[in-house]
């Protein structure tokens, strides 16, 4: 068990409005090494939050988090984040981003750009080392953020609906290529995502929260091998039960659905 | 960033395509209008400061005719300019040593107030408690006009150089807090957020990630801390009491009823500050900005 989430609960106030608001509430999750792990959930379901809490940036109001069986202490680089907004620095070249975690800590100059370069080519950016960020568009922007997350090489990588704001063929793609650079270096990953498919085509497991405060509904282990079809029957059987869980009451969701079926 | 990358010229790229998605087909050269787009910022350059001559020759000429006073045209100050670059004595001293002497009272008392602003700045941005505590005497300061110091000063330092490098350093100092604050506090959270988990120390935090994105208004602040500094030296030296310097010159002149050799003063505080402002600050900043991507080459 490489990280656990022991009935984690995180409280919002608004002393404003004399109010307190659950954002999350009584979660439990643990992850194996290794693993791949979706955690998908209507907006503001605080899975985010959830992500945030692992990565030590924001800290539970209740419960207990555990990282190689240790509690937490802050955010490590052994935690890497990738973050949903754009997050490069727009006064570094591509390079320098990818190498700034490296430079944090000490590792000299010509390691650090072996290293770098080495992930700027996994990620498919070879070339670009001395670009600027508003120089790449939106899709090489976050390649670049998931290269330089993944040259502090952390055991756990964090994903917080990295391609989001993407469209819908250049999402699916990188979700692809991300599968791939997965394969080569095995990591545990979290990944929020709202995309139903896109949790389909990468977890080894789903986590499905209830809207606010987010609570765990249901948790699916997905054991057939990638890359994934899907069209295939046995995942349109996985996405019709995962759409009924997030929208239980809608007669036209289950009704498309199981004409598909 | 280290200052000389800001002098580096590179082509500005647009937006790059996606390797795996080029079309190259849908690209084509253009010609390089580098040189043409800088003989255009020039020539209007030189037209704006003819226009200023022409409007000065013409208030002379109407100051010469209607008052029947004399009035320095700006021939006649050129060439007492030029005079005096020959080396011609202003009041005892070369008009060479008044400059250099200005210059140098406002680089210390300037670059006091550079680093201190810097300090105070980002101190004042990063904690929100000291800036409920600090701003308002920042806002104070920068209310008080520079010549009202000078009573300060003196009985701070007396009569001579400290007293008026203390008031350019008073005078340049607020806008510098207050720009640097201000930049600080703009400076996205994500930027924070990805600094605390690549596990970037504290004090590198400021210098590795809080001032280089702040750095635009940052060069503001300067800027403006930078004309306050020159604005208060001129009129500091006219009163304080120095020997030397511009504005000592300056108020000699008016004293001996010598307008040319004023105008002559002012003219090199014209130039000395558009050499600053344009070939410094506006440099500066246009590189930060296109670096980063806030300005784009455009076509037409």
């Amino acid at each position: 068990m490489i990280v656990e989430c022991r009935d984690i609960s995180k409280i919002y106030l608004y002393p404003k409005e004399h109010m307190g608001r659950y954002a999350l509430r009584d979660v439990t999750i643990s992850v194996e090494e290794k693993e791949f792990v979706c955690i998908i959930g209507p907006n503001g379901c605080g899975k985010s939050t959830l992500l945030h809490m692992i990565a030590g940036l924001e800290k539970p109001t209740q419960g207990r988090i555990l990282v190689h069986g240790r509690p937490l202490n802050g955010p490590s680089p052994n935690r890497g984040v990738v973050f949903q907004e754009p997050s490069l620095f727009p006064w570094q070249s591509v390079l320098g981003n990818i190498g700034f975690g490296l430079k944090a800590q000490g590792v000299p100059r010509r390691d650090r750009d072996k290293i770098s370069r080495h992930y700027l080519d996994l990620v498919g950016l070879r070339g670009f080392d001395h670009a600027r960020p508003h120089e790449l568009s939106g899709g090489m922007r976050q390649k670049a953020a998931i290269a330089r997350t993944l040259a502090l090489e952390p055991d756990i990588l964090l994903m917080d609906e990295p391609f989001g704001s993407l469209d819908e063929q250049t999402k699916l793609r990188l979700d692809v290529e991300l599968l791939n650079i997965w394969k080569e270096e095995k990591r545990t990953v979290i990944f929020v995502t709202h995309s139903i498919e896109e949790a389909i085509l990468l977890a080894d497991r789903i986590v499905l929260l209830t809207e606010r405060p987010g609570t765990i509904q249901k948790q699916l282990i997905l054991s057939m091998p990638r890359p994934r079809n899907l069209f295939d029957p046995g995942v349109s059987k996985i996405r019709q039960d995962l759409l009924e869980h997030l929208i239980p009451d809608c007669p036209t969701v289950n009704q498309g659905i199981s004409e598909e079926a | 960033m280290k200052l000389w990358h800001l002098f580096q010229i590179t082509p500005q790229r647009t937006q790059m395509e996606d390797p795996g998605l080029s079309h190259a087909s849908d690209e084509f050269p253009v010609p390089p209008r580098k040189a043409e787009m800088f003989l255009r910022s020039t020539m209007i350059g030189v037209l704006s400061i003819l226009l200023i001559l022409v409007a000065w020759h013409l208030v002379a000429l109407m100051v010469i005719t209607l008052r029947q006073t004399p009035f320095p045209t700006p021939w006649e100050v050129l060439e007492r300019f030029v005079r005096l670059l020959s080396g011609h004595p202003l009041y005892n001293k070369g008009i060479e040593e008044h400059l250099v002497m200005s210059l140098s009272r406002w680089g210390i008392g300037y670059l006091l107030s550079v680093i201190t602003g810097l300090l105070v700045g980002m101190l004042l941005g990063a904690y929100r408690r000291l800036h409920s505590l600090l701003m308002p005497a920042i806002i104070v300061l920068q209310l008080i006009p520079g010549m009202a110091w000078i009573p300060i000063a003196m009985l701070l330092f007396g009569l001579g150089e400290e007293t008026t490098i203390f008031i350019i350093f008073v005078t340049a100092l607020p806008p510098i807090i207050i720009d640097t604050t201000a930049g600080i506090r703009m400076v996205p959270k994500i930027y924070i957020k990805v600094a605390r988990m690549v596990g970037l120390r504290q004090g590198e935090l400021f210098f590795r990630v809080l001032m280089p994105a702040a750095l635009v208004p940052i060069i503001n602040g300067l800027r403006i801390g930078f004309a306050n500094g020159w604005r208060v030296l001129i009129a500091a030296e006219m009163i304080v009491g120095v020997s030397i310097g511009l504005g000592y010159s300056l108020i000699q002149a008016r004293w001996s009823i010598d307008f040319e050799a004023a105008l002559v003063c002012i003219v090199i505080i014209c130039i000395f500050g558009l050499i600053m402002e344009k070939g410094l600050f506006a440099l500066i900043e246009q590189r930060v900005m296109a670096r980063q991507g806030l300005v784009k080459d455009v076509l037409t």
